[in-house]
């Protein structure tokens, strides 16, 4: 009996750690979650940024180019430029310009990881698998070396929130609202490996 | 012989600082300028104006405009003030700075930035109308009937990696900035303009109060 009780309080630790392995793979419809795929045109966010107790705010401008590509340019509210990258196309990621201070790989993943992550970009057009636990679904999504998340209800009408995660945990977190078929109005990046978050407020031109 | 070539390259140098900025001429009597511009700005003791910043992306054919107050008074105090489409206000204080971004407050102390330091040089020197001696830059100086245009290239390296050339258009009739173009090495741009400019009006301290 002792250790029945030791083996469950065991695998209770194990799927608070690891929350992805208690997840049950099941038949869905796999394109459901592209529904929930921010579409931006054209818009200007008020962004504020908190890295490692610092923080900084800026404007984001997030574009659709006539090729469907994505520009991505942050500057500072007075005009200075922080990056400009592209995201899609053949290339599928391009840094246009990076101000010499952040020209850091770490630092250029981070931000590739978090855009790709937020555009739904350098995804495959259905998830690779569709799990459910925790009262929701999860779509998931090979990009890159990591797995992303989509999380609906369980019916796939109501978008939850994204996770970038590894095989193991989650490594970030996004919600935009409204979700799907408009821009959001709104939108949060938050890591939970190290002290970054990234929020967003769209701005009326 | 000589003569002609002489005037032959005086005229391609003419011809030459014409086409770099249209519709003026190289200033022609540079010192009387320089006199009569540090003169006329030591006789400037506050402006209280409105400004419209447009950011200029060009290969996004994106123009990001935003629209404030602005104050300066001399010594070297200045107030922005932006309030359309986002707020944010910036107060230079001497070495000190206030920025408010809507979410927060932070105040930094330029004495150790000395990029910053260059920066706020910069704001100060176009108000105060010693930017022909900022030794950060070479600086040439062209004119029309209605303003002089200083053109600023930057010497030193940080200043490069952010601009390759600043445009700042002077208000001949009060040697007043009107504009400050700001050129980046990629060839976006920053343009503020300064609109209902009042000149040496009352300005309370308190307006550039670090708090």
């Amino acid at each position: 009996m002792r250790y029945l009780l030791l083996s469950n309080v065991m695998l209770m630790l194990a799927g608070c750690s690891y929350p992805y392995r208690s997840l049950r793979s099941l038949p869905a419809d796999q394109s459901c979650a592209s529904q929930f795929r921010p579409e931006f045109s054209n818009e200007l966010y008020n962004t504020h940024v908190n890295i490692s107790g610092r923080h900084l705010s800026g404007l984001l401008l997030v574009k659709q180019m006539p090729d469907t590509t994505y520009r991505v340019v942050f500057s500072t509210e007075t005009g200075v430029k922080f990056f400009d990258f592209a995201f899609g196309g053949q290339e599928d990621f391009k840094v246009h310009y990076i101000m010499r201070k952040l020209d850091k790989k770490v630092v250029i993943n981070a931000l590739r990881n978090d855009f790709n992550f937020l555009l739904m970009n350098n995804i495959p057009a259905t998830a690779a698998q569709v799990m459910k636990g925790n009262g929701m679904l999860y779509h998931a999504y090979p990009m890159r070396e990591k797995t992303v998340y989509y999380l609906t209800d369980t019916l796939c009408k109501k978008f939850v929130r994204a996770e970038m995660g590894s095989s193991k945990k989650p490594l970030a977190e996004a919600t935009w609202t409204p979700a799907g078929k408009s821009s959001p109005d709104s939108i949060t990046i938050r890591h939970h490996n190290f002290d970054f978050s990234i929020t967003l407020k769209k701005l009326e031109r | 012989m000589r003569k002609t070539i002489l005037t032959f390259l005086t005229l391609i140098s003419v011809l030459m600082a014409t086409a770099q900025h249209k519709g003026f001429q190289p200033v022609a009597d540079m010192n009387g300028f320089r006199n009569a511009f540090s003169t006329a700005s030591a006789a400037i003791h506050s402006i209280t104006s409105n400004f419209t910043q447009e950011k200029n992306l060009s290969l996004l054919s994106e123009k990001i405009t935003s629209k404030g107050k602005f104050w300066f008074k001399k010594e070297n105090l200045v107030r922005m003030e932006y309030q359309q489409p986002f707020n944010y206000l910036m107060i230079i204080n001497g070495n000190n700075v206030y920025i408010k971004d809507g979410q927060q407050e932070n105040r930094i102390s330029v004495k150790s930035n000395k990029l910053f330091q260059k920066i706020n040089k910069i704001t100060i020197d176009c108000v105060k109308g010693t930017v022909l001696s900022n030794t950060d830059f070479k600086t040439k100086a062209f004119e029309n009937s209605q303003y002089y245009l200083i053109e600023m290239v930057p010497v030193a390296k940080d200043l490069k990696e952010f601009f390759s050339m600043i445009l700042v258009t002077v208000d001949r009739k009060d040697y007043s900035v009107s504009k400050i173009n700001m050129i980046e090495q990629g060839g976006d741009n920053t343009l503020i303009s300064f609109q209902q400019k009042e000149i040496n009006t009352t300005i309370a301290d308190a307006v550039f109060a670090v708090k």
